[in-house]
């Protein structure tokens, strides 16, 4: 196969791109602001600008070309400097799609191969393509890396493979209603409404008229609480409305190898990975998610989920799920993980020294306070009483935590939980922790107890601690992660 | 003590000890006269009151950690670190106050190398840096020979990759 370029639809999104980002400095430029002086030349700048950047995403499209084969993908970018690149199917580390309203609107989608590597040189993107040309895409990248990882003798296996995908969890509207409660993301319509006013106030005088409505609505209780009333079932209504499109139609599949999620009803985002790239697993819950009993399961990956847009939060499976459903739905997914359910809680002397280590926070919050004597909301409050209240809370935070903490070695897979108010429970298992360290300062030792970290693949590398476990588990840590040879898979 | 992790054989060149004091000498000379000359500045410009005190502080923190630099700090650094390698991983424990003890598997490791600075060199010791994907560990001084060696076992024992990279 010889180098092609990307579909000719990615320069009309690249030019839809631009003209959004011009869209607004044009409104300025030319619909209002009509009479000042330097108008003129303001226009032909931008009008420059413009005519520039759709050169620049033509040429760009030209010269940006691709190649696949049995074993990788190869790019070749640049107009002046040829740039080529190489990335083996074997390197990626998971797949995203994100399929937007405007790719909806034309029955495409977008494609993304995430490597481990960070940068833009890591991901290749496909902007444009159809549903069916994905699906090939993904199949074949799917296919060819696991032919090179397996044996000739499992090779018949894998042409056998049939597309048998399991459906784990599908969001019910109770589901996206509660995460429409947990996330607050009612209160999101205040802001929306205040930026609303000060962008439309910018070109209109919005202000006076304002003043005039709401002495009208201040001037009769009962259109106060009408108002009010309104006002609380609208930002309920958005925020359910909002949820339901970044939420709605989540689901999660799995088949032999892969874990596939996809979510969102205008933009749609699909995520997978293999099960194998699965570096570790976490549950998270928030304090608003712990009182509702709600947690959220992320998938650590090696590769960019990132990337600035909200990709991001694709790794996750369903943020908001039922917190008896977490570990079912962990074990259904990845059959080789093991969660235990009893954990070992810290030693008393873990909270002897948390409460006994100095607060960094707090002492230079006290020279500040001291210092400055400042008057909060004019109430008067002494410094002192400042600091103690600091204190108290950053006391309080520490007993959470060590109340909070708990650890566990589970054959081949550990799990540690922290968190003071959040709270976050981490599981990796062996093969996939890439170091580990242990710690203890002169009050750790006598008080006998240590600090251990693991280390896992992540963008960024993450590094986990667990702090005040007691010496003999410092020690069954040492051998538990000594015993890891014999079950790394290496390469010839 | 059982509960105690084993302890890590290798311990860095003898003659580390000295090149510590030297490196230590070398920068409390340059540091010295440094600080004379804000003193002398302090004085002659009269600036704040405060950065009297802060120059003061700082000549009491200078001079205490250099009694302890000078004395035993290199000592207790050359007795507090190991390191050991064999076919599967790293270790290395150090820390005076603070015990640090890492574990690095063999295929983690992507890059070794020596290097040498002119205090090394003076006493003919090396440095030993090995990069993984999270950070780099470094053994700071050891002899030629015993350097030379360790870089090409680590070499040789990090060729070998896991499957998933």
């Amino acid at each position: 196969m010889d180098y092609r370029r990307y579909s000719r639809l990615t320069i009309a999104f690249h030019i839809w791109g631009v003209l959004k980002f011009f869209f607004f400095a044009f409104l300025y430029l030319f619909i209002f602001n009509r009479e000042a002086d330097w108008i003129g030349y303001g226009r032909i700048i931008a009008a420059i600008l413009l005519i520039l950047s759709i050169i620049f995403v033509i040429f760009k499209w030209l010269t940006t070309t691709y190649k696949i084969d049995e074993v990788a993908f190869y790019l070749s970018e640049g107009f002046f400097t040829k740039h080529k690149r190489t990335i083996p199917f074997s390197k990626i580390q998971n797949v995203s799609r994100h399929t937007t309203f405007l790719h909806k609107l034309i029955g495409k989608t977008s494609l993304k191969f995430e490597t481990g590597m960070s940068g833009d040189g890591g991901t290749i993107k496909f902007e444009v393509v159809s549903k069916e040309e994905a699906d090939h895409l993904e199949d074949w990248v799917e296919k060819s890396s696991r032919k090179v990882n397996v044996s000739a003798h499992e090779e018949e296996k894998v042409e056998e493979y049939i597309e048998d995908r399991k459906l784990h969890f599908a969001a019910s509207k109770k589901d996206i209603l509660k995460a429409s409660m947990t996330s607050l993301s009612f209160l999101l319509l205040i802001p929306a409404l205040v930026s609303l006013f000060f962008m439309i106030n910018d070109f209109i005088n919005v202000e006076k008229e304002a003043e005039g409505a709401i002495h009208f609505i201040l001037s009769a209780w009962w259109l106060t609480t009408l108002v009010v009333i309104f006002l609380i079932v609208a930002s309920t209504i958005f925020g359910m409305i909002k949820t339901y499109i970044k939420y709605g139609n989540y689901r999660i599949y799995s088949d032999d190898d892969r874990i596939y999620i996809s979510r969102g009803v205008l933009d749609e985002v699909r995520f997978s990975i293999s099960k194998e790239k699965v570096q570790a697993v976490e549950i998270t819950q928030t304090l608003m998610k712990r009182i509702l009993r709600i947690a959220e399961v992320k998938l650590t990956s090696a590769g960019q989920t990132g990337g600035g847009d909200s990709s991001m939060e694709t790794s996750s499976l369903f943020p908001f799920l039922p917190q008896k459903d977490a570990f079912r739905l962990i074990s259904e997914i990845l059959p080789d993980y093991e969660v235990a359910e009893e954990m070992h809680k810290l030693p008393k002397n873990a909270l002897f020294a948390r409460l006994l280590k100095p607060s960094w926070i707090w002492i230079i919050a006290t020279a500040l306070l001291y210092y400055f004597q400042p008057n909060v909301f004019n109430l008067h409050i002494p410094w002192w009483l400042l600091s103690l209240i600091l204190l108290i809370l950053i006391v309080l935070l520490r007993v959470l935590d060590y109340y909070n903490s708990r650890y566990v070695l589970n054959g081949r897979f550990i799990q540690l939980k922290t968190g003071s108010l959040a709270t976050a429970l981490f599981l990796t298992r062996r093969d996939k922790v890439i170091e580990i360290e242990m710690n203890r300062g002169p009050l750790e030792k006598i008080l006998g107890i240590a600090k251990i970290t693991t280390i896992n693949r992540a963008q960024p590398v993450r590094h986990t601690h667990m702090y005040g476990v007691p010496e003999s588990f410092r020690l069954a840590f040492y051998q538990w992660y000594k015993k890891r040879g014999s079950e790394i898979e290496l390469k010839q | 003590m059982d509960i105690d992790l084993p302890i890590p054989k290798q311990r860095l060149s003898k003659s580390s000890i000295k090149a510590m004091l030297m490196s230590e000498l070398i920068g409390n000379a340059i540091w010295l006269p440094i600080l004379a000359i804000l003193f002398y500045v302090d004085a002659r410009f009269d600036w704040w009151d405060w950065v009297g005190w802060v120059l003061w502080v700082v000549l009491g923190l200078t001079i205490l950690s250099m009694i302890y630099a000078l004395t035993i700090q290199p000592y207790l650094l050359y007795k507090n670190f190991r390191y050991e390698v064999d076919e599967e991983f790293l270790q290395i424990k150090q820390g005076v106050f603070i015990e640090k003890y890492e574990l690095v598997p063999m295929t983690k490791i992507q890059s070794v190398a020596t290097n040498q600075g002119p205090i090394q060199r003076r006493y003919g010791l090396y440095g030993l840096s090995v990069e993984t994907m999270s950070s780099t560990h470094t053994i700071p001084m050891l002899s030629k020979e015993i350097a030379m060696q360790l870089r090409n076992t680590i070499a040789y024992y990090a060729k070998i990759k896991e499957v998933d990279e």
